[in-house]
């Protein structure tokens, strides 16, 4: 009996492996992706691994481009990228102890070459080049995918059922009471950057946000459904917004808008 | 108790040394005392931290979805002081939003540039979204309990504090940070720099650079540290580019605009 049951779990694996596209990860990988950081102050959520791991999972399925990891990096490297400020008070503060104050102002913090942070870097902005170029040899990849949240919004929606009632009520003239409905809306914008490993440079980025939302309907005192906001809703919201970055992504990737050697 | 004492007499002069060796402020420092100059410049490079902060509208995220980056755009801006009267002048895309300040009113309009030429709408009810406010302005009485509690205000807190570090606030009943000078530099370009600072107990610092070509100000920079209660700390830069700094106040700025109809009810209604 255990046997015949282990045998069908066998078989079941070596159907899966034919069926089941596996990610390319290979030695020739051309890119890694960090983990995401996020420049809210729900920084604490957690959204910003979420994010990645979700955008990575897509880009890993979609089998367009080879990874040298299916995990989003999170080295000491990484780390440090993404503390620019604490890297900065390091400098005042040495800076205030002898009085020279050109490493703060004449740096490269003030060099319109450079990017400020990498979470707000726009194309063409060098983020910190020995750091990721650091990283890019760390990990063997020519190109380094980053991205940020940028912002969380929450909101109501419409009462949808109870304007379709009185413009019913408007029209058939009978008299509709008691209908309604409450949408609690999540939304989530985000930022995804495509950095060259080698300089540091930005050389792809895109925006994006999406939303989910949740709806409740009144019939008179009974209530159907909750407007409350769930981690189902947010799971949703990061889940779009992760579809709608590596669909660009790929798109532009076909469009050859991106660097010609990260695949296709 | 002797010690402490005498180490705070020493740090008070030797700080005061400090302030009066910072001689390439002090021409503008006169300036602003005497309440006669005019200042031209330009924002180059404003902090790009700045984001539009969280819990926000989702309309507004979803047109920030067209923007590249969460930044704020440079503007140019103008300040003329002339004894009581004032003008303040900063602009946005386009939009560029003017205060005159004088014989003890405040005439706040926005003037904007398009190929047709320069519009005004003023502060008249309406505000122009019917048309209402347009080439109309109403001067409402200065705040003076304003000016007594903080001073003379030069547009937006950054610039406002980059001139208070030149002309400091000491008359007012909450003059604000009291910046020292840290340090000076020549760099390889032969500008000349001077350095101030603010530091808080808990950590948090400031630093104003002035930059001098041949003892002229052309150029301001400034960053802003604070540390957060879980640690981190975050910072803010601003960088101002000063097109003229002199004593000389072109008095036409404190002159309402010909197409701007001042329609103030003096001596009696809310002006009153």
């Amino acid at each position: 009996m255990i046997h015949r049951a282990l045998k069908k779990i066998v078989l079941a694996i070596v159907f899966a492996a034919f069926i089941v596209p596996l990610p390319r990860v290979s030695a020739e990988a051309t890119c890694a992706m960090l983990t995401f950081s996020d420049n809210t102050r729900f920084y604490k959520i957690g959204g910003a691994g979420m994010l990645s791991d979700l955008v990575l999972e897509k880009l890993v399925a979609s089998g367009k481009l080879s990874f040298k990891e299916t995990k989003p990096l999170t080295g000491d490297s990484v780390m440090q990228l993404y503390d620019e400020d604490g890297k900065m008070y390091k400098i005042i503060n040495q800076c205030r102890a002898t009085g020279n104050y050109n490493p703060v102002f004449e740096g490269r913090q003030f060099d319109t070459a450079y990017a400020r942070s990498v979470d707000l870097a726009v194309e063409g902005d060098i983020v910190e080049p020995e750091l990721v170029q650091q990283i890019g040899r760390e990990s063997g990849v020519k190109y380094l995918i980053q991205g940020t949240i940028d912002n969380y919004g929450t909101g109501k929606g419409a009462d949808g059922l109870g304007t379709a009632s009185m413009v019913a009520t408007m029209l058939t003239g009978i008299p509709i009471f008691g209908l309604s409905s409450d949408e609690s809306i999540l939304g989530v914008s985000c930022t995804m950057r495509v950095i060259e490993a080698e300089t540091g440079k930005v050389v792809w980025l895109k925006k994006m946000y999406e939303q989910a939302s949740v709806t409740s309907v009144d019939i008179g005192k009974l209530s159907v459904g909750t407007d409350e906001m769930n981690s189902k809703m947010y799971y949703d919201a990061m889940d779009k917004v992760a579809e709608k970055l590596s669909a660009t992504f790929l798109e532009d990737l076909q469009m050859h808008k991106l660097p010609i050697d990260m695949g296709v | 108790m002797k010690r402490v004492a005498l180490l705070t007499i020493l740090l008070t002069i030797f700080m005061g040394l400090q302030l009066a060796s910072a001689g390439n402020l002090d021409k503008y420092r006169e300036m602003l005392n005497n309440r006669s100059c005019i200042i031209k410049y330009e924002f180059i490079y404003q902090d790009e931290r700045q984001n539009y902060t969280d819990d926000m509208d989702l309309q507004v995220m979803k047109l920030n979805e067209k923007y590249s980056a969460n930044m704020k755009k440079n503007f140019p801006g103008v300040i003329v002081l002339k004894g009581d009267a004032s003008y303040i002048e900063m602009g946005e895309y386009g939009r560029h939003y003017c205060e005159i300040t004088k014989n003890g009113y405040v005439y706040p309009y926005q003037r904007f540039e398009s190929e047709e030429g320069s519009k005004y709408f003023g502060n008249v009810l309406g505000g122009g979204f019917f048309g209402g406010g347009q080439n109309r302005v109403e001067g409402h009485p200065i705040n003076a309990l304003s000016m007594l509690r903080y001073g003379q205000y030069y547009g937006n807190d950054e610039i406002t504090e980059m001139m208070r570090v030149i002309r400091p606030e000491t008359e007012a009943l909450r003059p604000g940070k009291i910046y020292w000078l840290a340090g000076s530099a020549t760099l390889t370009n032969g500008i000349n720099c001077e350095d101030y600072q603010w530091a808080g107990a808990n950590g948090d610092v400031d630093l104003i650079r002035y930059y001098f070509d041949n003892g002229n100000l052309v150029k301001i920079a400034s960053v802003h540290y604070v540390k957060l209660a879980d640690g981190r700390v975050k910072g803010k830069h601003y960088v101002v580019k000063i097109n003229e700094f002199s004593n000389v106040p072109d008095e036409s700025y404190l002159n309402l605009p010909d197409k701007l109809k001042d329609v103030t009810k003096y001596g009696e209604g809310k002006a009153k």
